[in-house]
C-alpha cells in the first residue's frame, strides 16, 4: 500500500484515545482536511470536463434534433435507452447493500452501505436524465406525467414507459430518504466536529438538531427498519419494471418472460462491479482501509460470482426458450445474436460477464484489489455491451426482411455516454469530499465495544488495529 | 383595428374612391412599399408583382378591399418567439362556385417524350397541389405516374428561373421580357429579310396541334431556316421497324385484356416511359386475375429486370443485343408453321447463334413459338422501343401472322407531322454551329447541352452562335451557354393542348398564372411570329375547326379530351421482309470485360434528368435496387461476381475512351454481361436538389450520356469496366448494408410467408392455401372486443398479383400527405420518411430470380401493438377501425416503432421542412424563395415538426371530406367515393380501399376472397389490410 | 444548532438539568436503570450510536410509527387504483389496442410503486415529526462537553420540570451512577435571539427569488397585452402551408388563393345550361322556370327559406325593400344609402324570371351577387316565392278561394 500512502494526507494518528473515537476521526478528518489529496482535484477535474460534454452533447441534440445521434429506424432506441438501463442497473448495489443486507443483519455492509447508497442515487440521477432527453421532443417529457393539460388528456397507463416514469421516480425518492435519514446522526457528528462557522451552520441545519437521544434513537432505528422492509421490494420491481420495457413488447429478443429476475440478477452484478471500481479507490485515497477492509471486497466478488452465474444462466436459458419455444421469429434473433452483424457485441457481452468474473473463484483474486478492481470494470462494460445486445441487436432484424437495417453510432452518440459518467463521478466526487462516507454510527454500533453483535467485526478490528499501529 | 375597419368602411361605402381606387392598378404597391415587414420586402425585390398583371381584371371594388385589408393586416408582421400570427384575407364577392377551402379538380394534361397524358390537376384555393390520372383519359383511366405526381412539385420549385437573363462576358445578368422582346424583334425583323438564312429552332418532341401548326406557320416565314427536333428518350426504332414491315410508320396499340399469352422481347411495356404504358398495365393486369376467369400467361426475354419482366410467369436474361437472333428464330419458327401468304414473304432462315443452342433458351423460346401458335388472334408480342428496326419489323409481322392485328394488336398511322426524334440532324447542326454557320439559334426548352450523345458537343457549339435564345424552366447547362434565356411555364400554369399516344387530343388547362411570369413554348413562337401571343387564344384558334363554336370548347377543355380525335385504326399489308444479317457481337454467347454490353435507360424517376430537381422524385427509391439519390450500374450477380465488384464500389465505366464514373450495383435477374445504367443523373446545372456545380450541392449520380454516342444512343457493346473501391454508402431503402449469408437464410425461409403464391393449376385444386399456410393459432381474446365496429369500417385489399412495383403510389402518397423529404444522407442512415413503401423481394437461384413486390402501408392493426406501448396516448383507435396519430400529443418516444411489426411508422429526427418553414427560432431561412415549396402541401394535412412519429393514415383527410357532404345530404357513402391516394394513382387498380360493413363494396369482396390473408396475421394484431395472394400461370412444359 | 459565543448574562439563567457524562454504553445502560427505578418521567440518555438494551433499560415504549406507515400505504394503493381508473377509464376512455379501458393487470405496477412512495415517504416524515425534529436549539448545546456525544462519549440528562427532581437527591443518584463528570444544564437564554443572520438574509433571498416566477405568472393573468402569447417553440402550431383565405407573400396581392384564370373550367362546373345556370332562353331572359325546377309546394317552401335567409335582410318579408337593414341606414342617415327595390313594384313584376335570376347571381346596382353563396336551385326556388309575393301584393279579389271572400268585406 505504499502507492496509496503517498496519497494519503492524512498521515497523523488518530487523535481520539477509543475505538469510537478513531472511527469518527477516520470520517471525519476528510471533511476537515483543509484540501482533498491533489488525486482528488485530478479527478475532479476530469468528470467536471466530461460533464461539460455530457452537457453540451444534450444540448446540441436537443438544439438540432435527436437525429444528431446514430439512431435510425429500424433501431429507433439505441444509445440513450440502453444507457438508461445500464445506470438504473448499476443503481441497484446500493439499495440492496443498505437494505437487504440490512434485513438480512450482513454486519459487514456498515463499511461500505452509505457509499453505496451515494452511488445508487447518482447512477438513478444519470439514468433519469436519458428517458427526458431521448425524445424527440425533449420539451415535452412532462407529458407522461399525470398534470392537468390543455388537451384534457391523461398519460397511458398500458405503456411500460408510463410504469418506468413511476418506477424510477419512486425509486430515485426513497433511495434519497434512506440515504439522508442514515446520514442526520453523522451530520451531527460533523456538525459538533466541525470548526468554521459556514459548515456548522451546513451540517446543523441537515442534521435538524440531532442530539443522538435515546428516545429518538428507538423511533429512528425504526424508521430505518421499515425504509429498508419498503426497499427491498421497490428494487426488485424497478428493474422487473424496466424490463417490460422490452418484455411486453411483440419484438422477438425482447418479448421474454425471464426478463424480471434476469434483469435484476445483472443489475446487482453490475451494481457490485460499481462498488468495488468505486471503493477500491476510495478506501485508497482517503485511508479508509481500517473501516473499508479486504474481507469487504472479498465478499463484494463472492456476490459477484454469484450474480454472474445467475446471468450467465439466464443468457443461456434465452437461448433454450428462442428454441423451444419453436418460433422461427425468435430462433432467428438469436442466431443472429451468435453470428449475426452484431456477434461481436454478444461475444464482448459473454467474455466479460461469463467469462472473467470466473477468476473470482481463486481466493488470491478475490484478495488482491487490483485484480477486483479490474474485473470489476469489466464486469462494467461487460454490462453495458448486455443491454446494447438486448435492445440494437433485436431491433436491426425483426419481422420483415425488407426493413432490418444497421445501427452505427455517431460521436454524439459517444460523448453522451461518456458524458454521462462525468457527471456520476463530478457527484460522487463532492460526496466524499463533503458528505459523511462511512455510516459512523452504524460502524460505532457494530464495533466491538459498541455492542451490537460482536463477533462479528473481529476481523476489521485486527485491520484496524495494524493501521493504527502505524505512525 | 378600429382604424384600419374604419379606413376599409369609408372606402367601401364611397363610390368615387372605387374609381380612383380602379384607376391605380398599382395603389397595393404603394401600400406595400409602407408597409415594412420582410415576407412584403421579398415580395417587392423579388418581382413577384409581375404575374398581378396576367390576373384577370376583376371587381374593383373587391380588389383595393382586400389589398387594404391585406396591408392592415400584415402591418402586425412576425414576432420572433410568440405565438405565430396568422392573417385571413377574405375572399368576398367570390366568383360563381368558388368556395375557399374545398378543392376543384382541372382536367389537364402532360406530354413527356411526344406523348400526353391526360390528367385531373386538384386545385385548393387556386393552387395546383395534386396530379391525377384523368378517368376519361384513353391511355390513363384515371392511373398516373411517379411523373405526373412529381410534376406538381415542379411548380413551386424555388430554382426555376424567375427572370429573363443574359449574357454577359462569362458570367449571366439579369433582363427583363421588355429587353428580350425588343431584342429578338430586331432580330427577327433581319430574318424576315433573309428568309431566315442561319435561323435555326431546336425544339423537344412534342404532338401539340397548336404547335405543329406554330412550326409550320413559322418555316413558312422563313422558308430557310431549318426546325430541328431533339428528345433524348426519343426512339425510331418502331417507326422505322413497322415502315419496313408495312411500307409506312405505324403507330402500334395494344389491347392486353384480351390476350392470353404475350411475349416481350425487352419491352417493358407496362412502365409509363412507354407510350400507353398505363393503359397496358391496367391491361396486362386485368388479364391476371385468376379467381373467376382464366389468367393470361406472360413471357419475357429481357436484359435486366423490368416491371413487366417482375410480373412475368417465364422470364429469360439475355442481353439486348441477342434479341434480334431471337426474334429471328421466332419468326422463323412460326412462319414454319403459321401459313404466311405469299406477297408476305418468307420466314427469317434459322439463325446460327451460338447462344441459341444453349438448351435452357431453346427450351425456352421452343415453348414460347409453341404456346404464341396454340393462341392464334389471342397473343402478343412487344418489342422494346430501343430495339432496332429489323427487330420490330419482325415482331409485327409475327402479330400479323398469329392474326392477332384488329384482335388484340391495333395499327394506326404514324403522320407525318407526329415528329420524330432526329440525333442525326442535331449532330449535323451542331456541327453548322461550331462552323459558325448557325447566327440566330432558339432553343424551345429540352436540354440538348446535358442530354445529347456525347458526340455532339451542343453546348460547346452553342457559345459560337450569335444570338441564342433559350426558353427553360431552369437555367441550365443549355441555357447557360446562350446569350438569352426566357424563363418557360410549367405545364400547369400555361394553355396548350397534346395528343396521346392514339391520337387523342387533350386540352392542356392552366391551373395558376405563371409565379415567375414564364411563357410557354406557344406563346413564345406565336410572340416570335408576330402572332396572337395568348396561349388560349392559340388554342381556341387552333381547334375551331374541329369544334367549332365555344361551346364545344369549354366542353372540350372540361372533359380534358376531344372526342373522336383518336387515328383511325388501319389494317397495314405485311410485305416481305429481306433476310437479316446477324452482327458478330448479336450471335455471340458470353462477353468479356471490355466487350460488355451497356445499355442506358430512362430513369424511372427523373427521367432524362428533367426532373433531376424535383426532391420527391430524387428521393423515391427506384423499384428494383431500392436506390434513391442515385443512378448505378446493375450487374448481374454472375458477371460482378466474375469480375470482382460489389454494392457499392465506384466503377469506371469506358466506352470508346469516354469515361463515367457509376457506383455498382449487383442486381439478380440482369443479363449476364449486359450493364443497365439510367441516364438523366450528374446533371451539373439542376439546382439545389439535383446539383449544382460551383455550390455546395455535388451533381446527384453520374451522367451516362458521357459514354452514350448518337449512332447507339441505347445499347451499345465494347464497354469496359473498373473498380475504384468502394464509395461512400449507397441510399438504398432496402438492403442498407450487404446482408449476411444468415440474412440471407433468413429472408428465405420466411419469404414464402411473408409473399404468398401458387401456380395456377395448385390454386385452382386448393383456393385456401393462402389462409394455411401459416399456422394460425386459435386467437384467444383475454377479454371481450371493447368496441364492435359498428358506422364504418375502413379496409384494404392489396393484390399482389396486380402490383407491378411502379413506385406510382409512393410518390402520391408523398403529395398527398405532405410527406419530408430527407435527403441523401439520412436516407443512407434509414431514416426514409415515406409512409408508404413497397416491398422488393427476389426468390429462388440469383442467377435466374423470381421478383416480388409487396406494397406496405400501415396495416391498420385492430389490436395494434403500438397503441398499448405509448405513454402519452399519441396513436389510439378510432370507432372506423384506424390507427390515429396524435401529432401534437406525441412527445417521440418511437417506442410504438419500436413495437410494430412491420415497421410502417416514421419518424421525424430532425425537422426536415425547417427550410420552408423559417419561423422556427432556431433555424431562419436562408432564402425567403424557399417558401415557395410551402404551397404544394396539402392544406388538409398537418406538415409534421421535428420529433413526431407520423405513418400511413388510410388518407384520413380524404374519408372526412367524404363523410361530411354525405351526412349533410343525409345519404351513405358510396363504394369507391372515397380513394386513398394511392389507391387512385395505382395503373393496375391492385389497391382497393372502402368500408368493409359495406357488404357490397369492393373491398369486402376482395377479402372475402379465398386467396385473401393476412400479412403476420398470427399475432393476432387483426391487421385491417389484406393481401391477395400471388397467383403465376407456368406453362407446364418449363415448369 | 447555534454557535454560542460566551456573552454577559443580566440574570442568573435558572436550571435546565443535570447531565452525566460516561465513557462506555455499558456505564449508560445501568446509570439508566437506576434512575428509570428511581421513576424519573423527564429525563433522557444521548449517544454517539444506538446503545443495545438502553430502550429496556429507559422503560421506551414501542413507537406507532409503523401504523402510521401502514396507513400511508393504503392510502398509496387508493389513490394509484383511483387515478388510473379515473384517467383511463372514466375521464378520457380511449381506445388502445383493442383492450378494455379498465383492465387491473396493466394498472398493477403503478399500484405498486405508489404504495411504497406513500409510505416512504409518511415514515421520514412521521420520525422526524414524532422525534420533534428539526430541533434547532437545547439548552445542552450550550455545554462544551456534551459535543462529543457525537463522536464517543455518552450522556444522561434529567430535567429540572421534572416532578421528582430535586437538585440534592437527584445529584445524589447521579453521583451513585459513577459518572466521568456531572454538570448543572442551565437554561438556554443566548440562542433564540441570534439566530445566524448570515441564514436569515439568505432564506429571505430564496424565498423572494422563489416568489417571483409565480409574481409574473399572475401578472400576466391580469394584464392585456395586444401581442400573440409567447411562444418558444412553435412545433406544429404555426405550419408552413396555406389554408383557406390566408395570406401568402409571395404574390403581390398578398392572398394565398389565387384566381381560375380566365377559360378554365372545373371538372363538374360545366354548366352547360343557359336556361338553368344564366335564366337564358333564345337570346333573351328565360320568362318560364327551366326544367330542372319543379314547380311544388316543396319548392315554394325551400324558396321561403333561403329567401327569409339572404333576401330579408335587405328586402323585407315582404319584399318591399323594407328590411333591417334598410331601416338602420335610415336611421343613421349618414347618405349615400339607397333604398333596396320594393319588389311588388309593376316593373319587377314584369321582370321575366331570366332577368330575377341574373340581378340575384349577379348583383344590381349596390346589390352584391349572391351565385358564389346560393346554388343555382336555390335561386330559382327563391324566384319562384318572390313571384308569390309580387302576386300577394296585386292580387285581385278573384285571387281568394270563394269561400274565403266572405272575410273579406
Amino acid at each position: 500500500m505504499a502507492a496509496a500512502s503517498d496519497f494519503n494526507p492524512f498521515q497523523s494518528p488518530p487523535k481520539g484515545d477509543n475505538m469510537f473515537a478513531q472511527i469518527t476521526d477516520n470520517v471525519t478528518r476528510i471533511m476537515e482536511a483543509p484540501k482533498p489529496p491533489r488525486a482528488w482535484y485530478i479527478a475532479f477535474g476530469i468528470a467536471l470536463s466530461m460533464l461539460t460534454m455530457f452537457l453540451g452533447s444534450i444540448t446540441w441534440a436537443a438544439w438540432n434534433g435527436i437525429g444528431v445521434w446514430g439512431n435510425m429506424m429500424p433501431v429507433a432506441w439505441a444509445f440513450p435507452i440502453v444507457n438508461f438501463v445500464f445506470w438504473i442497473g448499476i443503481g441497484h448495489a446500493g439499495t440492496l447493500i443498505s437494505a437487504i443486507l440490512f434485513l438480512l443483519r450482513q454486519n459487514w455492509r456498515t463499511a461500505i452501505n452509505r457509499f453505496a447508497e451515494a452511488m445508487t442515487i447518482f447512477a438513478v440521477m444519470c439514468a433519469g436524465i436519458f428517458p427526458g432527453v431521448h425524445i424527440g421532443r425533449p420539451w415535452l417529457p412532462y407529458y407522461m406525467m399525470p398534470i392537468p393539460n390543455q388537451m384534457g388528456m391523461w398519460p397511458q397507463y398500458r405503456s411500460p414507459l408510463e410504469w418506468d416514469i413511476f418506477a424510477v421516480s419512486t425509486y430515485a425518492t426513497v433511495s434519497i430518504l434512506f440515504w439522508y435519514m442514515g446520514m442526520i446522526p453523522d451530520f451531527a457528528t460533523f456538525r459538533d466536529r466541525s470548526t468554521s462557522t459556514a459548515k456548522r451552520i451546513a451540517y446543523g441545519i441537515v442534521a435538524m438538531g440531532w442530539r443522538g437521544s435515546s428516545r429518538q434513537w428507538h423511533r429512528y432505528e425504526r424508521a430505518y427498519l421499515i425504509l429498508a422492509a419498503l426497499a427491498t421490494p421497490l428494487v426488485l420491481s424497478v428493474h422487473s419494471v424496466v424490463s417490460f420495457d422490452f418484455a411486453t413488447a411483440q419484438l422477438p429478443g425482447w418479448h421474454a418472460t425471464i426478463f424480471p429476475p434476469y434483469f435484476v440478477a445483472g443489475a446487482i452484478f453490475g451494481g457490485f462491479a460499481m462498488v468495488v471500481t468505486l471503493a477500491v479507490p476510495a478506501r485508497q485515497f482517503f485511508g479508509l482501509k481500517r473501516i473499508i477492509t479486504i474481507r469487504h471486497l472479498e465478499l463484494m466478488a463472492k456476490v459477484m460470482i454469484a450474480t454472474g452465474l445467475m446471468v450467465g444462466y439466464a443468457y443461456g436459458m434465452e437461448f433454450f426458450i428462442s428454441w423451444y419455444g419453436g418460433s422461427s421469429y425468435e430462433g432467428f434473433t438469436f442466431v443472429n445474436r451468435l453470428f449475426g452483424p452484431y456477434a461481436w457485441a454478444y461475444w464482448t457481452m459473454i467474455s466479460c460477464n461469463v467469462i472473467f468474473p470466473q477468476l473470482f473463484w481463486f481466493k488470491k483474486v478475490r484478495t488482491n484489489v487490483w485484480a477486483i478492481l479490474i474485473i470489476g470494470m469489466i464486469v462494467n462494460v461487460g454490462m453495458w455491451f448486455e443491454r446494447f445486445v438486448i435492445i440494437c441487436t433485436s431491433l436491426t432484424r425483426d419481422f420483415l426482411p425488407s426493413s432490418w437495417g444497421y445501427f452505427v453510432p455517431t460521436k454524439f452518440d459517444f460523448m453522451t455516454l461518456g458524458g454521462s459518467f462525468g457527471l456520476f463521478f463530478t457527484l460522487f466526487l463532492l460526496f466524499c469530499r463533503y458528505l459523511p462516507m462511512v455510516a459512523m454510527s452504524e460502524v460505532k454500533a457494530f464495533s466491538p465495544p459498541g455492542g451490537h453483535a460482536r463477533p462479528h467485526l473481529d476481523h476489521g478490528h485486527d485491520d484496524a488495529a495494524h493501521a493504527h499501529a502505524q505512525p | 383595428m378600429n382604424k384600419k375597419l374604419r379606413v376599409v368602411s369609408e372606402r367601401s361605402d364611397s363610390p368615387r374612391a372605387q374609381d380612383t381606387a380602379a384607376a391605380k392598378p398599382n395603389y397595393w404597391r404603394s401600400l406595400a412599399e409602407l408597409d415594412q415587414t420582410p415576407e412584403f420586402r421579398d415580395a417587392v425585390e423579388r418581382e413577384f408583382a409581375e404575374p398581378l398583371q396576367e390576373l384577370p381584371p376583376d371587381s374593383p371594388g373587391r380588389r383595393r378591399f382586400m389589398q387594404v385589408m391585406g396591408a392592415s393586416f400584415s402591418m402586425a408582421g412576425l414576432a420572433g418567439c410568440r405565438w405565430h400570427e396568422d392573417k385571413i384575407l377574405p375572399m368576398t364577392r367570390r366568383p360563381d362556385g368558388v368556395i375557399p377551402g374545398t378543392t376543384s379538380r382541372y382536367a389537364t394534361a402532360m406530354e413527356l417524350n411526344g406523348v400526353a397524358l391526360g390528367l385531373h390537376a386538384t386545385s385548393y384555393d387556386g393552387r395546383p397541389i395534386k396530379v391525377d390520372g384523368n378517368p376519361l383519359h384513353p391511355e390513363s383511366l384515371g392511373a398516373s405516374s411517379t411523373y405526373h405526381q412529381g410534376s406538381v412539385l415542379g411548380v413551386y420549385d424555388p430554382d426555376r428561373s424567375d427572370a429573363v437573363s443574359q449574357k454577359s462576358g462569362t458570367g449571366r445578368e439579369i433582363s427583363n421580357f421588355e429587353a428580350f422582346d425588343k431584342a429578338s424583334k430586331d432580330q427577327l425583323k433581319k430574318l424576315r429579310a433573309n428568309r431566315g438564312e442561319g435561323l435555326r429552332v431546336v425544339s423537344e418532341r412534342t404532338s401539340s396541334p397548336t404547335m405543329l401548326a406554330l412550326k409550320d406557320r413559322w418555316l413558312a416565314a422563313f422558308p430557310l431556316s431549318k426546325w430541328v427536333t431533339f428528345e433524348s428518350l426519343g426512339t425510331n426504332g418502331r417507326a422505322a421497324g413497322t415502315a419496313l414491315a408495312f411500307g409506312k410508320p405505324h403507330r402500334v396499340h395494344y389491347s392486353f385484356a384480351e390476350a392470353k399469352v404475350i411475349l416481350s422481347l425487352d419491352a417493358d411495356f407496362v412502365a409509363p416511359s412507354f407510350p400507353g404504358g398505363l393503359a397496358n398495365a391496367r391491361g396486362l393486369t386485368k388479364g391476371r386475375t385468376p379467381d373467376h376467369e382464366e389468367m393470361n400467361r406472360l413471357y419475357v426475354i429481357e436484359s435486366a429486370f423490368s416491371s413487366t419482366g417482375a410480373t412475368s410467369d417465364h422470364r429469360l436474361a439475355l442481353r439486348a443485343e441477342q434479341l434480334k437472333a431471337v426474334a429471328v428464330f421466332l419468326d422463323n419458327a412460326i412462319s414454319a408453321k403459321a401459313s404466311a401468304l405469299p406477297e408476305q414473304g418468307a420466314g427469317q432462315p434459322k439463325p446460327a447463334a451460338e447462344f441459341l443452342n444453349d438448351a435452357k433458351v431453346q427450351k425456352f423460346l421452343g415453348a414460347v413459338a409453341k404456346d404464341l401458335l396454340a393462341n392464334v388472334g389471342k397473343s402478343i408480342v412487344v418489342a422494346g422501343l430501343h430495339q432496332p428496326a429489323e427487330v420490330h419489323a419482325l415482331v409485327e409481322r409475327i402479330n400479323v401472322l398469329l392474326g392477332n392485328t384488329g384482335r388484340t394488336v391495333f395499327y394506326t398511322e404514324d403522320s407525318a407531322d407526329a415528329v420524330q426524334s432526329d440525333t442525326a440532324a442535331l449532330k449535323a447542326l451542331t456541327e453548322e454551329m461550331a462552323a459558325g454557320k448557325v447566327e440566330t439559334l432558339f432553343v424551345l426548352g429540352g436540354n440538348p447541352a446535358y442530354d445529347a450523345p456525347s458526340d455532339v458537343a451542343f453546348g460547346a457549339a452553342l457559345e459560337k452562335v450569335a444570338f441564342s435564345v433559350r426558353l427553360g424552366l431552369y437555367e441550365d447547362e443549355t441555357s447557360q451557354a446562350a446569350t438569352w434565356h426566357v424563363p418557360a411555364a410549367h405545364y400547369l400554369e400555361s394553355w396548350g393542348d397534346a395528343r396521346a399516344y392514339d391520337g387523342t387530343v387533350s386540352i392542356v388547362q392552366p391551373l395558376i398564372a405563371p409565379i415567375f411570369g414564364g411563357r410557354s413554348a406557344l406563346e413564345l413562337t406565336a410572340r416570335l411570329l408576330g402572332e396572337e401571343p395568348k396561349g388560349l387564344e392559340l388554342v381556341r384558334a387552333q381547334h375551331k375547326g374541329l369544334l367549332g363554336d365555344d361551346r364545344r370548347f369549354r366542353k372540350a377543355v372540361h372533359d380534358g379530351i376531344i372526342e373522336g380525335s383518336a387515328f383511325d385504326r388501319v389494317s397495314p399489308k405485311l410485305t416481305p421482309i429481306a433476310p437479316i444479317k446477324l452482327s458478330e457481337r448479336e450471335v455471340s454467347g458470353a462477353v468479356v470485360n471490355g466487350q460488355l454490353e451497356v445499355r442506358f435507360v430512362p430513369c424511372p424517376k427523373v427521367y432524362d434528368g428533367r426532373y433531376a430537381n424535383n426532391a420527391w422524385l430524387q428521393e423515391l427509391p427506384e423499384s428494383f435496387s431500392k436506390l434513391s439519390w442515385d443512378n448505378g450500374a446493375f450487374f448481374s450477380v454472375a458477371t460482378a461476381k466474375a469480375l470482382g465488384f460489389t454494392d457499392g464500389d465506384v466503377l469506371t465505366l469506358t466506352v470508346g475512351g469516354k469515361t463515367v464514373d457509376i457506383p455498382c450495383i449487383v442486381a439478380p435477374g440482369s443479363a449476364e454481361g449486359s450493364v443497365k445504367v439510367a441516364l438523366g443523373y450528374g446533371r451539373t446545372h439542376a439546382g439545389r436538389v439535383g446539383g449544382k456545380v460551383g455550390t455546395d450541392v455535388t451533381p446527384v449520380g453520374g451522367n451516362a450520356n458521357l459514354i452514350r454516342t448518337s449512332d447507339a444512343p441505347f445499347f451499345t457493346g465494347g464497354l469496359n469496366v473498373s473498380s475504384n473501391g468502394p464509395g461512400k454508402r449507397l441510399a438504398n431503402t432496402q438492403d442498407l448494408y450487404a446482408m449476411d449469408q444468415i440474412g440471407l437464410d433468413g429472408i428465405a425461409e420466411r419469404l414464402p410467408e411473408l409473399v404468398r403464391e401458387a401456380p395456377y393449376e395448385k390454386f385452382k385444386e386448393e383456393p385456401h392455401f393462402a389462409k394455411h399456410m401459416v399456422h394460425q393459432p386459435h386467437e384467444l381474446n383475454l377479454w371481450v372486443d371493447p368496441v364492435s365496429y359498428e358506422g364504418h369500417k375502413w379496409g384494404m385489399a392489396i393484390d399482389l398479383n396486380k402490383c407491378i412495383g411502379c413506385s406510382a403510389c409512393v410518390t402520391a402518397c408523398q403529395a398527398e400527405n405532405n410527406i419530408p423529404v430527407v435527403g441523401q444522407v439520412n436516407v443512407a442512415m434509414g431514416r426514409e420518411m415515406l409512409w408508404l413503401r413497397v416491398d422488393r423481394y427476389y426468390r429462388g437461384d440469383p442467377n435466374e430470380p423470381e421478383l416480388r413486390f409487396q406494397p406496405l402501408p400501415c396495416q391498420q392493426c385492430e389490436n395494434a401493438p403500438c397503441e398499448q406501448v405509448c405513454p402519452v396516448g399519441a396513436t389510439m383507435h378510432s370507432h372506423e377501425g384506424l390507427n390515429d396519430m396524435v401529432y401534437n400529443r406525441c412527445i417521440g418516444t418511437r417506442y410504438c416503432s419500436n413495437n410494430c411489426p412491420y415497421k410502417v411508422r416514421r419518424f421525424n429526427y430532425f425537422n426536415y421542412n425547417v427550410d420552408v418553414i423559417g419561423i422556427t427560432p432556431y433555424t431562419p431561412t436562408e432564402d425567403p424563395k424557399m417558401k415557395l415549396k410551402a404551397m404544394v402541401f396539402n392544406p388538409e394535412v398537418t406538415v409534421r415538426s421535428r420529433g413526431v412519429m407520423e405513418k400511413c393514415t388510410f388518407c384520413v383527410q380524404r374519408i372526412q371530406n367524404a363523410k361530411i357532404p354525405a351526412k349533410n345530404a343525409h345519404r351513405a357513402i358510396e363504394d369507391g367515393e372515397i380513394k386513398t391516394a394511392c389507391q387512385e394513382t395505382c395503373p393496375t387498380d391492385a389497391i382497393v380501399f372502402g368500408d368493409l360493413n359495406d357488404k357490397k363494396s369492393r373491398v369486402a369482396s376482395l377479402q372475402k376472397l379465398e386467396r385473401a390473408y393476412q400479412l403476420l396475421g398470427e399475432f393476432n394484431n387483426r391487421p385491417r389490410v389484406q393481401y391477395l395472394a400471388r397467383i403465376t400461370n407456368p406453362n407446364p412444359e418449363l415448369a | 444548532m447555534s454557535d454560542h459565543k460566551p456573552q454577559a448574562e443580566s440574570t442568573a439563567p435558572e436550571l435546565h438539568g443535570i447531565l452525566a457524562e460516561y465513557d462506555t454504553p455499558d456505564q449508560l445502560v445501568s446509570a439508566s436503570k437506576k434512575v428509570r427505578d428511581a421513576g424519573f418521567e423527564k429525563w433522557d440518555t444521548y449517544s454517539p450510536f444506538p446503545v443495545h438494551g438502553i430502550d429496556a433499560a429507559m422503560g421506551i415504549k414501542m413507537t406507532v410509527l409503523p401504523w402510521i406507515t401502514l396507513c400511508a400505504g393504503i392510502t398509496g394503493l387508493g389513490s394509484a387504483i383511483l387515478m388510473q381508473w379515473w384517467m383511463n377509464a372514466y375521464d378520457y376512455p380511449w381506445l388502445i389496442s383493442g383492450k378494455p379501458t379498465w383492465s387491473i393487470p396493466a394498472n398493477v405496477p403503478i399500484m405498486f410503486e405508489l404504495t411504497v412512495l406513500f409510505s416512504a415517504i409518511t415514515t421520514l416524515v412521521g420520525m422526524l415529526m414524532l422525534n420533534g425534529l428539526p430541533h434547532p436549539s437545547h439548552p445542552l448545546d450550550l455545554v462544551k462537553r456534551f459535543g462529543r456525544v457525537t463522536d464517543d462519549k455518552f450522556f444522561l440528562l434529567i430535567q429540572a420540570a421534572d416532578a421528582k427532581f430535586d437538585e440534592q437527591d437527584t445529584r445524589a443518584l447521579i453521583d451513585g451512577t459513577h459518572p466521568v463528570a456531572v454538570e448543572n444544564v442551565l437554561e438556554d437564554r443566548v440562542t433564540p435571539d441570534n439566530f445566524p443572520p448570515g441564514l436569515i438574509y439568505g432564506l429571505i433571498i430564496v424565498t423572494c427569488a422563489a416568489v417571483v416566477p409565480l409574481a409574473l405568472a399572475v401578472k400576466a393573468r391580469h394584464s392585456k397585452s395586444d401581442k400573440p402569447r409567447i411562444h418558444i417553440i412553435q412545433d406544429m402550431d404555426a405550419q408552413p402551408k396555406y389554408k383557406a383565405q390566408r395570406e401568402n407573400p409571395i404574390f403581390a396581392d398578398g392572398r394565398a388563393d389565387r384566381e381560375a384564370l380566365p377559360g378554365t373550367v372545373a371538372v363538374g362546373h360545366l354548366n352547360e345550361d343557359d336556361h338553368f345556370y344564366r335564366g337564358r332562353a333564345g337570346g333573351s331572359w328565360a320568362r318560364t322556370f327551366p326544367a330542372q325546377v319543379e314547380l311544388n309546394d316543396e319548392t315554394m317552401a325551400r324558396g321561403k327559406v333561403r329567401f327569409g335567409i339572404y333576401c330579408t335582410p335587405c328586402h323585407g318579408q315582404g319584399g318591399l325593400g323594407d328590411g333591417m337593414v334598410h331601416k338602420r341606414a335610415d336611421a343613421l342617415a349618414q347618405g349615400g344609402w339607397i333604398q333596396p327595390t320594393n319588389m311588388t313594384q309593376e316593373y319587377v313584376r314584369n321582370q321575366p324570371v331570366g332577368e330575377l335570376f341574373n340581378s340575384i347571381t349577379n348583383g344590381v346596382r349596390n346589390m352584391p351577387g349572391y351565385g358564389s353563396q346560393i346554388p343555382s336551385e336555390d335561386r330559382w326556388a327563391i324566384i319562384m316565392y318572390v313571384r308569390a309575393l309580387q302576386r300577394s301584393q296585386a292580387g285581385t279579389l278573384n285571387d281568394v278561394p270563394e269561400s274565403e271572400r266572405g272575410s273579406l268585406k
